[in-house]
């Protein structure tokens, strides 16, 4: 009664009609159970032929449907297991032995666009797919980052090792020359589409900041954050341009589209899941032991000879019997995370449900920071009648995050300054101020992250609701309407004195970030037979997208009573509003032939109109065609037996893209600093009203804006061997972007800083091969290896020639450009003088020279390759697993390591008070003979002899790491026969335990601007990665 | 079932019809709400923004040409202050992008809508931004600058833009002397609350500086041309153009220097050069305008020498812009030409007129006058207590008779007076940086070596010039040390 009552209730809420069905005729249960062991099979999906009624099995592979016609056929398929069809007799119980078929072992079922699905067999193009464990195996509750090692050729990033932190992923390649431009695949989940922005907010100071991006202040959390990966059934990765052709402009950079966990008719199902970890920063730099702070070997004096009370840098004298503090690893303390889970799932007669919650409290390795998140799911689906049936659910996200700063002026580069005299931990003064080695030079890291936090707290609700009608045999229509909106509140605080507050007598910031994505999508869906051996499937529809983003906020400064940080409790406030609309319709039609199973062909057009673009040019039409060819199925041929499967494939495909709103034309708008003068004070009578004050917006849109195209073709083989025990999938692919919308810098004597215009392309080519291999598989013990291998250049091929350089990111001594010849990811600095003959240059002074008279190509910050092997180990209910990855190449600054390096901190600069010669040539040609001491002073901290050539700056950062090992257990099933478990496995996992790498500095996966910026090869000022130990369990009750 | 099948089937394809043909309507969304269209902006929202960028241009400007003028000197030493090459690119980001640009708009939309007010205000702060990039980097656009149609614009050489400057500010006086205009300046004049006699006034002052800057072409005229321009000219303090900083918008040596300077981004301090020629060490006379435009580090000192930093090095200085220095309060203003400096022009022009050398003693009586109305007006500027002022102006080191004045007085005093103002560089390049006229004036320390003992004549383009505007910039660039056409005889 009871849970006809939820059941009733959940219907209602979900679809607010309810219907009764009418056509009952039989109801059909039985339990369907391995050909191997006999165990029952969880997951087969039981069909009704004819019908769109259907089962999937439960954990003991029992099923139940209703409202089976007499004489129907009942399928029971499962991906690795011959497909059974079943007449029904006269029995309502039907059981059913699935034997393993080797033909499809092996072959998945991909999500397309619109979340179509497809047998991987049939696709044209290359396509991953991530399943639900191997999602959790991961242990990231970041979903991004839990797909890292598990897609050929995705470029993941973690921003940094702070509590939710932003995670950045490229699939492709970088494809925009817009250094704003985005460069992220689409980001749908059950259809819909889902912001995954990472918002950075105003959070500096109108005076007192040199931060180069308001991004590198905090790893703000990148919005898939919100998903709980518990919620996952599976994951597809959709790479390039003609897996996306269906979703157009939107997935110009890819699609990931994410399938949640849905329902099962039957009985109730709970799960429960809870675990434990702790985090650790996982590699510190190396400090030096030798010397404690002052300058040029002695102890700072003041100008009259007494004793400094200025103390900072450490090349000051021989540390004697000081003691030393390694704070550049001490600062860190033990984290830790505790994640709860509880799902709930059930469903009868064409109805079905799942109910999920959870809660995931994290506190950081920064004394303070932490993350909390909870999350609230409801999918259910209804089946009306024979040829209606609904689906729906809706999303619950609460998150409160507390970060600490990174970037200039932050807690991390004041870490990266700190002496190694005196302990960063020692930060308080009885009165709570703060206490700093180095007066007010900078803070204390410790105090700073204690007393400036940031705060954000994110409500979202996503919901989206098909309807489903299959009109006949071979018609079916869907209609799916989406809604993705989420609110992002923050605050941020920054006390008076400190290095950033100072000049404006402290600060605090609240801002109110809203999004909304409305998603509607029309399909009609065409199946039917050509003749005996051709099936066709057509698809055409419509889909429209607006979006809608807004930021409402204040900064107010100079605090009055100091530690309140209200925006009344300011003498000058900053008002600031974003707002940014866009809409997209497309219609589209995509045609797939299948011939006898072996040959494939697809062709797909879409037209787009968008809001971004002029009128006349808004309108665009692109096409995609592709073949696959299953050699391995022709009938009559005879492959040799050790090869079981074989295919080719091979695609061509354009899409088209606007651009951001609101770049078209010329506007004017408020100047930064107005309104002029503060507000009218009563009490003063010569007070006058702020004056506004207007200027021209400095960037320009010509007025015949184009979309961008992006072309690609990619071919690709698939082979399965020695009965699918090895196997191989390799792809190569070329694309480029072109057209491209970006901003190009004009001379400010034009009155204009840029010009928004089509002027450049950016190719893309590379291989991705996936390996699969069982060396060992007994009835007991299975082994299991995949290895995921990428190797991707990146070209800019054309820029316009009023262009000349894109810089993506100005870091000062290191640049990030996009120059037309060059490629993707090239870092320009400054480099030492050298010889004709390619030795160091040695000056008069017997110093190295850096030749700061121009920025040269000085390296590469993407990899050579990326690549991963992970290895299943399984022995009855024992699995371990492991992940290991290998990035090499690609070059990192690492900006908090020059703070370190001018100031002494760090092993590199231990040698000093020695005589040196450098080696090299003089100016004449002979070799340098000119002796030198090194006080650390005359030269590590020296811009023009040492700290800004790239050669110092730019360091390998190609890594080797352990990502994941896991350890799992499940008890066997006949413990538990007796308890109300139907399932308990325990779990063990680490994270990031091993790390190898040349680079120095902390671990370089570290992006300092965020995720969702495109200034790739800098690191080093953002709370450093973690390593983490986590135990779980896992119970399922009958 | 079938019925309402077909009925969905039809409402479905009617709505789609229905979105396809009002797709237009739905799609026209593409306009900015948070901004406003160049019809919809107005003279008295341009005019504010022109001012508040020349001001910050103007502070640009001043924190990298004030430290060759020995004022200032970076903290740490090296860099401007040992005439390392220097770009001043915000200022030009302030003055072309911000400044210029919308004063050009402005001037525009005068123009159309008969508002000869605005103009008059428009044209004098056109002619004040060209005559400030010019004196910094020699050749700089113009006449093709400002338009959409031209990315790359070519530069105008400094004898057509100082040609420019005089024709705009002979305009500037026949618009401001219309007695009618359609719409005239108010409130939103940040600089004179639509005071239309002050902007006459102001214009006489800068086409005095015009003249006085050919003082090394042709002496004569210029002292002329100047004298000629100062009737009609400032009458008191109050007639100085400068924009005052408040609480909220801060005077940038506020809190871009004497703010920062207590955390751990140092920026400049105190020259020398300047405080030995105000503590009695160059000149043997106390100027009591030190303490007031200087702060002692730390504040309870004891050292009785007050001291700033050696040129082109970090250290013997004990003075600092504090956040009570007259010019780096968070209220200061930020001056653009002052009476005091119109004083001094005039004592110059008088000296000169005077068949005056840099090494010759006596002027006429009305030069003399001038140069103690210079020093006064200076002097009340920043608040020198009355007794100081007459102690000062009265001993036989400053008061030295019209028959024994120097221009080695005259440029002393204006050079202190201008505190902060980067004019003084004017003054020192056509002066040739003689020592005769700024005493114990030498290269500083660490001196760029590539000028090869030559004192510096100029900032170069900035970086965004050659990648952006490479060919032109490229053009007119010329070596650090080559006077610019102005200051060549």
């Amino acid at each position: 009664m009871h849970k006809k009552y939820i059941h009733l209730a959940l219907t209602l809420f979900v679809f607010c009609l309810y219907t009764t069905s009418v056509w009952a005729q039989r109801s059909i249960s039985g339990r369907v159970t391995s050909a191997e062991d006999g165990s029952g099979l969880p997951g087969v999906s039981i069909a009704v032929s004819g019908t769109s009624t259907g089962a999937i099995s439960d954990v003991d592979g029992n099923y139940s449907i209703t409202n089976v016609p007499n004489d129907a056929t009942l399928v029971f398929s499962m991906i690795g297991f011959a497909t059974q069809n079943i007449t029904l007799g006269a029995s309502n119980i039907v059981n059913v032995v699935l034997a393993e078929d080797a033909l499809t072992l092996g072959e998945v079922t991909i999500t397309g666009a619109f979340g179509i699905k497809r047998d991987a067999r049939g696709l044209t193009y290359s396509a991953q797919k991530v399943t639900a464990s191997e999602i959790l195996a991961a242990n990231e509750q970041n979903l991004l980052g839990a797909l890292q090692g598990k897609v050929a050729g995705a470029l993941i990033n973690t921003s940094s090792g702070a509590p939710g932190a932003g995670v950045n992923i490229v699939l492709r390649g970088i494809n925009s020359l817009d250094p704003s431009g985005d460069n992220q695949p689409l980001i749908v989940v059950d259809g819909v589409i889902l912001s995954n922005a990472t918002n950075v907010g105003n959070v500096l100071p109108s005076a007192g900041t040199n931060a180069f991006t308001a991004g590198e202040q905090f790893s703000n959390s990148n919005r898939l954050a919100d998903i709980n990966p518990n919620d996952i059934e599976d994951i597809s990765v959709l790479k390039g341009p003609a897996a996306t052709a269906l979703y157009g402009s939107l997935a110009q950079n890819g699609a990931i589209i994410i399938t949640t966990k849905k329902g099962q008719e039957g009985k109730s199902t709970i799960q429960f899941s809870s675990s434990y970890g702790t985090d650790e920063i996982n590699k510190s730099p190396d400090i030096q032991t030798g010397y404690r702070e002052g300058i040029s070997g002695r102890i700072r004096i003041n100008a009259d000879n007494s004793v400094g009370t200025t103390k900072f840098s450490d090349y000051g004298p021989p540390i004697g019997n000081n003691p030393i503090y390694n704070n550049l690893r001490d600062l860190f303390v033990a984290g830790n995370r505790f994640k709860n889970d509880l799902s709930i799932t059930g469903g009868s007669k064409g109805f079905n449900y799942l109910l999920s919650g959870s809660a995931f409290n994290q506190n950081g390795v920064i004394p303070g920071t932490g993350f909390d998140r909870y999350t609230g799911r409801l999918n259910a689906g209804y089946t009306v009648n024979r040829w209606l049936s609904l689906s729906g659910g809706v999303a619950y996200t609460n998150s409160a995050n507390t970060s600490a700063n990174g970037g200039d002026k932050s807690v991390i580069s004041a870490l990266s300054y700190h002496s190694n005299t005196y302990d960063v931990n020692d930060y308080i003064n009885p009165n709570g101020s703060i206490k700093s080695y180095a007066g007010t030079l900078i803070d204390n890291p410790r105090w700073l992250a204690e007393f400036a936090p940031y705060r954000s707290k994110v409500d979202r609700y996503s919901s989206q609701i098909a309807a489903d009608a299959k009109v006949n045999s071979w018609l079916s229509f869907r209609y799916q309407v989406g809604l993705d909106q989420y609110t992002d509140v923050r605050k941020y605080n920054m006390p008076n004195g400190t290095d950033v507050g100072t000049q404006v007598g402290g600060f605090t910031t609240n801002e109110n970030f809203s999004s909304r994505v409305l998603t509607s999508n029309l399909l009609a869906t065409i199946q039917t037979n050509l003749g005996s051996s051709t099936k066709l499937r057509f698809l055409a529809g419509n889909s429209v997208i607006d979006n809608r983003y807004e930021n409402v906020g204040a900064r107010g400064e100079g605090l009055v009573i100091p530690g309140f940080y209200d925006i009344t409790n300011t003498r000058n406030i900053f008002p600031f509003y974003d707002f940014a609309q866009s809409r997209l319709v497309g219609v589209f039609g995509d045609l797939n032939l299948d011939y006898k199973g072996f040959a494939y062909l697809s062709a797909s057009a879409r037209n787009d109109w968008t809001s971004t673009l002029p009128e006349g040019n808004n309108s665009f039409f692109y096409p995609s065609v592709g073949a696959g060819f299953v050699f391995s199925e022709i009938p009559n041929l005879t492959l040799p037996a050790f090869i079981s499967y074989g295919k080719i494939r091979a695609s061509y495909a354009e899409t088209g893209k606007g651009t951001s709103p609101y770049r078209v034309g010329s506007y004017f708008e408020t100047a930064p600093r107005f309104p002029y003068g503060p507000p009218r004070n009563a009490a003063d009578a010569t007070s006058r009203d702020p004056i506004p004050g207007f200027r021209q917006r400095v960037t320009v849109g010509v007025p015949n804006l184009r979309p961008e195209r992006t072309q690609g073709v990619e071919f690709g083989i698939e082979m399965m061997f020695a009965k699918r025990r090895f196997g191989f999938d390799v792809t190569y692919f070329d694309q480029k972007t072109i057209d491209q919308i970006f901003p190009v810098p004009v001379s400010n004597a034009s009155g204009y800083a840029s010009v928004v215009t089509n002027a450049g392309t950016i190719r893309n080519k590379g291989i991705e091969i996936s390996l699969n291999l069982t060396p060992v598989k007994t009835p007991n013990f299975t082994w299991d290896m995949k290895v995921n291998f990428a190797r991707l250049r990146g070209t800019v091929e054309k820029v316009d020639t009023s262009v000349g350089t894109v810089t993506v990111f100005d870091g000062a001594w290191i640049n990030s450009r996009l120059v037309a010849g060059g490629r993707v990811g090239d870092l320009y600095g400054y480099r030492f003088r050298y010889a004709n003959d390619g030795q160091l240059l040695i000056g008069a002074d017997g110093f190295p020279i850096v030749d700061q008279s121009k920025f040269v190509l000085a390296g590469n910050a993407m990899p050579d390759f990326t690549s991963a092997l992970i290895n299943t180990f399984s022995w009855k209910g024992l699995s371990l697993s492991f992940q290991v990855e290998w990035k090499q190449g690609g070059d990192v600054y690492d900006m908090g390591m020059r703070n370190a390096t001018r100031n002494g901190i760090l092993k590199e600069t231990e040698r000093r008070h020695e005589q040196a010669v450098f080696k090299g040539v003089k100016a004449d040609g002979t070799p340098n003979t000119t002796v030198v001491e090194i006080d650390g002073d005359n030269f590590y901290r020296s811009t023009v002899r040492y700290n800004s050539a790239s050669e110092i700056l730019l360091q390998d950062a190609s890594w080797f790491r352990l990502r994941v090992v896991s350890l799992s257990y499940s008890l066997p099933k006949k413990w538990l026969s007796t308890s109300p478990l139907g399932a308990l496995s325990f779990n063990l996992t680490g994270n990031n335990l091993y790390l190898n790498t040349p680079y120095k500095g902390y671990d370089p996966e570290s992006l300092q601007n965020g995720a969702g910026n495109n200034a790739f090869g800098f690191s080093g000022l953002t709370t450093p990665a973690v390593r983490s130990i986590n135990f779980g369990l896992n119970a399922t009750f009958k | 079932m079938k019925i309402n099948l077909q009925k969905i089937g039809l409402a479905s394809l009617a709505a789609l019809m229905l979105g396809m043909s009002s797709c237009s309507d739905y799609l026209d969304i593409n306009t900015d709400p948070t901004a406003i269209s160049e019809s919809q902006v107005t003279m008295a929202a341009l005019l504010p923004t022109v001012i508040e960028a020349t001001s910050q241009a103007n502070y640009q400007y001043a924190f990298s040409i004030n430290q060759v003028a020995q004022h200032i000197n970076g903290v740490t030493g090296g860099g401007i202050s040992s005439h390392a090459e220097f770009r001043i690119s915000s200022a030009w980001t302030f003055a072309y992008l911000t400044a210029m640009s919308n004063v050009n708009t402005l001037l525009s939309r005068a123009q159309e809508l008969n508002a000869p007010h605005y103009a008059g205000v428009g044209k004098t702060l056109m002619a004040y931004n060209l005559l400030m990039a010019t004196d910094a980097w020699e050749n700089v656009p113009y006449t093709q600058a400002f338009s959409i149609s031209n990315l790359k614009p070519g530069y105008d050489s400094q004898e057509s833009i100082y040609a420019t400057v005089n024709r705009l500010l002979n305009e500037a006086t026949a618009d401001l002397n219309q007695a009618t205009s359609a719409f005239s300046p108010s409130t939103d004049d940040l600089a004179f609350s639509g005071d239309r006699a002050k902007w006459r006034r102001v214009v006489q002052a800068l086409k005095a500086r015009v003249a006085i800057h050919g003082s090394l072409k042709n002496g004569a005229t210029a002292a002329t041309n100047a004298l000629a321009a100062l009737t009609g000219g400032m009458t008191s303090n109050a007639d100085d153009l400068q924009v005052l900083g408040n609480t909220k918008n801060l005077n940038p040596w506020h809190s871009g220097v004497a703010l920062a300077n207590t955390t751990g981004n140092l920026t400049i301090r105190h020259s020398a050069q300047l405080v030995n020629a105000m503590n009695g060490v160059t000149y043997g006379i106390w100027d009591p305008r030190l303490p007031l435009i200087a702060g002692r580090v730390p504040a309870n000192a004891n050292a009785t020498i007050w001291s700033g930093n050696e040129p082109g090095t970090g250290i013997g200085g004990n003075v600092d812009l504090v956040a009570t220095s007259w010019h780096s309060r968070n209220v200061s203003p930020i001056q653009f030409i002052t009476f005091a400096e119109q004083k001094f022009i005039q004592a110059e022009a008088e000296f000169l007129k005077n068949s005056g050398t840099a090494s010759s003693k006596g002027t006429t009586a009305a030069g003399y006058q001038a140069y103690l109305d210079g020093i006064k007006a200076s002097m009340d500027k920043i608040g020198v207590a009355d007794t100081a002022k007459t102690r000062y102006l009265g001993s036989p080191l400053i008061a030295v008779g019209v028959s024994n004045l120097t221009l080695g007085h005259i440029m002393a005093e204006k050079w202190k007076a201008l505190f902060l103002n980067p004019e003084v560089w004017n003054d020192m390049r056509r002066w040739e940086y003689n020592p005769l006229v700024y005493k114990d004036l030498e290269l500083p320390n660490g001196h760029n070596v590539e000028l090869g003992g030559k004192w510096i004549q100029r900032a170069q383009y900035p970086d965004s010039e050659f990648t952006r505007n490479g060919p032109n910039a490229t053009a007119n660039q010329k070596p650090l040390a080559d006077p610019m056409w102005i200051f060549k005889k």
